[in-house]
């Protein structure tokens, strides 16, 4: 029956079309093109130059590092801050109510404006500078200083809330029993804490860490505004070669950035996936 | 020897009490239930116990200590939740061993302890599985042997097997007496289902509306309740005015009856389904009872009698032979029936199926 | 002056070379000769076809000039009745959207086009820019800069592309703190000072703003002699070209040697605003800017009122923007009117007062604005005797080796 198998054959793309021809349409089109954009000349004939001057010229090796630098330093400062405030929230205390709606406004100031908010508030000389400076105190080189302390703070600024919502979310979906058996089995609130409680809340945590990660990661406007001018991350050496009109540039560093992201999300994958089967919640069957 | 001693416990919620003084305690190697309608408190009273909620006043004493203001992980009390509440990323022996390690057990009697625990439990062979990979029973046996383990002064249970089918429910029901037989520790086991509590306990305290209403043994609570909360969360039963004069009572269509204790005037007896008698007359007395329904149960039957105004439930074993609606019975009250202390006449009662 | 000396040199070169010829026209649209306009019969022709044609386009790139153009416009209404219909658009974009255009064939959808000055070589080589002779026609074009005149940047246009606007990098210092007699007057004395005061001096990144690669161009045209100049300044140069040299040059040793010991003293910047901003806040004393900038930052109190300009005496590089008719433009008479009236000495000399904006017109200088204003400009004797052709693709590539070189090394 060579028609029905015909049939068969015509149906299965068919039926994937949608979903697969989505993918394929919004997002392998752009890629493909970006890839393709970045190994060829102005000629059309095929290179690895943009790739070649990526990992040769200094200051894109170094836009490379602090690349990565801005993604990690402010993940690590936002979890060292969300996950106690995400436990702060959970208790009852007075103004709760007002505070977690408050705490989560940073979500929606764009990370441009909070540049311009940390030069006008944090820069030497700026508001805080002066309002401190009768006091006899002054305020450390945030802006422009060689570490980028400016641009992680604005960064965590950035992030807690965010961060802050999916852990507290993660907490709140281990069953308040667990809790208790850990504390009558002889745990202490902190042991509870680590050895129950931060393993059940892990994947909401990794899912945190990874999604502000990669989004700091290829932040522009904050290290662009508030970052030392020496060391420039890859989103703003980017944002640089495109004004110059260097589109093959562009996209080649374009792709070296999302195959870092792209290398990161899987080795989550393949962790997450290898502790996946000691989770879930198996409270009921 | 008392193991533990609760005195005097309140929990206010702001200007509601959630517990008006409670006081009850547990002797060693004791099996105690706390049965009440959801809502009575007994919850609360267990969170005390366990150390996740703050007493508003009383105190509590284990093995002699006063143990109300320590923190949980320092009570020496073990729990088992309705909801098993097992790690779900620790296999079955790390739940085991997770309460060990945390009170330092050396390794070797951690070992023994895990080994004994499993067999009891009958779980040996599912040592490696995840809580998820089990099945219910089989979880809430996990659950049970990660508190054995710890050996504690109390065991608490907070309705266990409420979260299991009918027939699960029956059978870990007598695998939790048996348990209890061979370790015999101390237990306070809460829930609202009379049949589980008057099965497993020594004792049981019926709590109701935040108070503690009575306590006693199964038998006494059954046979003869001093309450009429008692009388009706306990079983069936038919609550009946009588005139009493010392130990002769009068039941309102006339009918004497013999009472267990002295009263004057009216008071309340409980009489229960099965203890009456009933049997099909065809003469006419002073007060005529009348069948009004009759319900096959199997084992027995159970009849609607109606005594002038009165509706009287009687149940009779065997039950070869119903008598059919209409007829006229003729009804025959034990001896010694007990007058309810609680004068009040209430016209429900929380209805409870017969055990 | 720098210009008029470079004038007769630059005039003898492009004379034969100049691209606008009548006979060649890439103007469609004509309703009228505009082969028989002259200076002289400019009204005559133009006015009246302009006001057949109604209406005009204008494009205007530059954010901070909207202002401006909505004065020009108010008075080239009131005075012609000619509707002008404007937009804001962004650089980049506005060029790709011309150069597409003309590549189809199709009419220009913008009669006027304020544009940046870099921006000639790439328009005019893909034909967008109308060749007319603008500077030779245009009656307020009678007193225009020769130079500019025939030239943008050392490119010849033949007067199709004239710079409306100028503006001049310069070293900006707080009088306040720095005294006459400190006021650096060579890029020696810049780095004397910084070195005496760390931290004091504010050097814009070159990747991040025009003052800071401008600053850097100047650098290199006062440290550089012989080949390495007429190499530096050959603006005949491509970018690509212009990168090969500035990355592999030995050269330009002395320009990095410069910024190293510069670096270690004085503060890199992330842009014009941002050396403002901390001259504002007295973390910094001299820093590089822009002087049209600073005028706009006084407006709003930005800059504290003791700011002062001054001009390094080997030169420091001046800029500009543009106007022209771009090719197949629809109302040509009427943009031919509106340019006419941006170049007009009023309109010029209001522009320098309200802005700062420097004018082409040899007749406008800072002398005719009043005192007070003039304070915060750069004084006569420095301008325009210091100011010398920018060679943008050149500051751009000196701005990606020094990135290379010295920044993150």
């Amino acid at each position: 029956m060579p028609a029905l198998l015909r049939d068969h054959r015509l149906l299965l793309p068919l039926l994937l079309a949608p979903g697969v021809g989505y993918l394929l349409l919004f997002f392998g089109g752009p890629l493909a093109s970006a890839l393709i954009g970045s190994l060829r000349l102005e000629d059309g004939s095929f290179t690895l130059a943009w790739y070649v001057r990526i990992f040769t010229r200094p200051s894109m090796l170094r836009g490379l590092g602090t690349s990565i630098y801005y993604g990690v330093a402010p993940v690590v400062v936002s979890l060292l801050v969300s996950v106690p405030l995400s436990l702060a929230i959970r208790r009852h205390f007075v103004g709760r109510k007002l505070f977690s709606g408050l705490y989560k406004l940073p979500l929606a100031v764009p990370g441009i404006i909070v540049g311009l908010m940390i030069i006008v508030l944090f820069e030497r000389g700026g508001f805080i500078d002066r309002a401190v400076a009768p006091l006899g105190l002054g305020l450390p080189k945030l802006v422009r200083d060689d570490w980028g302390v400016g641009v992680i703070l604005a960064s965590v600024w950035k992030q807690i809330p965010f961060m802050t919502l999916i852990i507290t979310s993660a907490f709140a979906a281990i069953p308040e029993d667990i809790r208790f058996a850990g504390r009558t089995l002889g745990a202490s609130r902190l042991a509870t804490f680590f050895l129950v409680e931060v393993p059940l809340a892990m994947p909401g945590i990794t899912a945190a860490v990874l999604l502000t990660f990669i989004g700091s990661m290829g932040s522009y406007a904050i290290p662009d505004i508030v970052g030392p001018p020496t060391a420039r991350p890859l989103s703003v050496l980017m944002v640089n070669e495109f004004n110059q009109g260097r589109f093959p540039q562009v996209f080649a560093m374009g792709m070296v950035l999302s195959a870092f992201a792209v290398a990161v999300l899987v080795a989550y994958y393949t962790l997450t996936s290898r502790i996946g089967d000691a989770h879930g919640r198996g409270d009921t069957k | 020897m008392t193991m533990l001693a609760i005195t005097d416990i309140t929990k206010d919620y702001g200007a509601s009490r959630a517990l008006h003084p409670v006081s009850l305690c547990v002797k060693k190697g004791e099996f105690v239930t706390i049965l009440g309608p959801s809502g009575c408190g007994k919850s609360s009273l267990l969170r005390i116990v366990m150390g996740i909620s703050q007493q508003s006043g009383g105190e509590i004493r284990l093995a002699g200590q006063r143990i109300d203001m320590l923190p949980p992980e320092r009570r020496d009390i073990a729990m088992v939740f309705q909801s098993y509440a097992l790690f779900p990323h620790m296999t079955v022996e790390q739940n085991l061993r997770f309460g060990l390690r945390m009170k330092n057990v050396p390794k070797v009697e951690q070992q023994r302890r895990i080994a004994h625990a499993l067999d009891i439990c009958t779980l040996t062979g599912l040592t490696a599985r995840m809580p998820r990979q089990l099945s219910g029973g089989q979880q809430q046996r996990v659950a049970l042997a990660r508190a054995i383990v710890m050996q504690p002064n109390l065991l608490l249970f907070d309705e266990p097997l409420s979260n299991l089918d009918a027939k699960l429910r029956d059978t870990l029901r007598h695998e939790l007496v048996a348990l209890h037989r061979r370790i015999g520790a101390t237990s306070l086991y809460v829930t609202h289902d009379q049949a589980e509590a008057m099965a497993m306990s020594d004792r049981i305290v019926v709590m109701n509306a935040g108070r503690v209403v009575e306590i006693g043994t199964p038998l006494e609570l059954y046979r003869s309740p001093k309450q009429a909360f008692t009388a009706g969360f306990l079983g069936q039963t038919n609550l009946l005015a009588v005139t009493a004069s010392g130990r002769q009572g009068q039941l309102p269509w006339g009918q004497p009856v013999d009472l267990a204790t002295e009263a004057m005037g009216p008071a309340q007896v409980s009489v229960r389904p099965e203890s009456i008698g009933i049997r099909a007359c065809d003469h006419v007395s002073s007060a005529p009872a009348t069948v009004a329904g009759v319900s096959f149960m199997g084992a027995s039957a159970l009849y609607t009698v109606a005594v002038g105004e009165t509706l009287l439930k009687v149940s009779q074993a065997g039950g070869d032979a119903l008598i059919e609606p209409g007829r006229t019975v003729e009804l025959t009250f034990p001896d010694r029936l007990p007058v309810l202390e609680d004068r009040v006449i209430e016209d429900r009662v929380p209805a409870r199926e017969a055990a | 002056m720098f210009r008029t000396i470079l004038a007769a040199a630059v005039l003898a070169l492009t004379a034969t070379a100049a691209p606008c010829l009548a006979a060649e026209t890439n103007m469609k649209n004509l309703t009228f000769d505009l082969s028989s306009v002259t200076r002289d019969n400019f009204y005559e022709i133009v006015v009246p076809a302009a006001k057949a044609e109604g209406t005009v386009t204008m494009y205007n790139f530059a954010g901070s000039f909207g202002d401006t153009w909505k004065e020009l416009i108010r008075r080239f209404e009131a005075k012609y009745g000619i509707k002008v219909s404007y937009s804001d658009v962004k650089g980049d974009q506005a060029n790709q959207q011309l150069i597409a255009v003309q590549a189809a064939g199709q009419d220009s959808p913008v009669d006027v086009y304020f544009a940046g000055g870099g921006g000639y070589p790439l328009l005019s080589s893909k034909g967008v820019v109308g060749k007319i002779a603008l500077t030779k026609i245009l009656p307020n074009m009678d007193h225009y800069d020769p130079v500019l005149s025939e030239t943008i940047f050392g490119k010849p246009h033949g007067g199709s592309f004239p710079l409306v606007h100028l503006n001049q990098t310069a070293i900006g210092y707080d009088s306040a703190v720095v005294t006459a007699a400190e006021v650096p007057r060579s890029f020696t004395d810049l780095l004397a000072w910084a070195e005496k005061n760390p931290k004091r001096l504010g050097v814009t990144s070159p990747a991040k703003g025009g003052s800071g690669s401008g600053f850097l161009y100047s650098l290199a045209l006062d440290l550089l002699t012989g080949d390495c100049k007429a190499q530096l300044t050959d603006a005949n140069q491509t970018l690509d070209e212009a990168e090969e040299w500035a990355m592999g040059s030995e050269c330009l040793d002395p320009v990095w040697d410069y910024y190293r010991r510069l670096l270690a003293v004085a503060e890199l910047t992330n842009g014009n605003a941002d050396t403002l901003n901390l001259i504002n806040n007295r973390q910094l004393s001299i820093g590089t800017v822009w002087e049209d900038q600073v005028m706009t930052f006084l407006a709003t109190k930005q800059v504290p009122e003791t700011i002062r300009l001054t001009l390094l005496e080997t030169g420091q590089i001046g800029s500009g923007d543009a106007m022209f008719v771009p090719a197949n433009a629809r109302h040509v008479a009427a943009a031919l009117l509106l340019i006419d009236m941006a170049m007009s000495k009023e309109f010029q000399l209001w522009k320098l007062e309200s802005k700062a904006s420097r004018s082409p017109r040899t007749d406008v200088t800072s002398d005719q604005v009043p005192a007070e204003t003039q304070a915060h400009m750069l004084p006569l004797s420095v301008y325009p005797r210091l100011s010398v052709t920018a060679f943008w693709d050149m500051a751009t590539a000196l701005s990606e080796a020094l990135d290379e070189k010295v920044l993150n090394q």
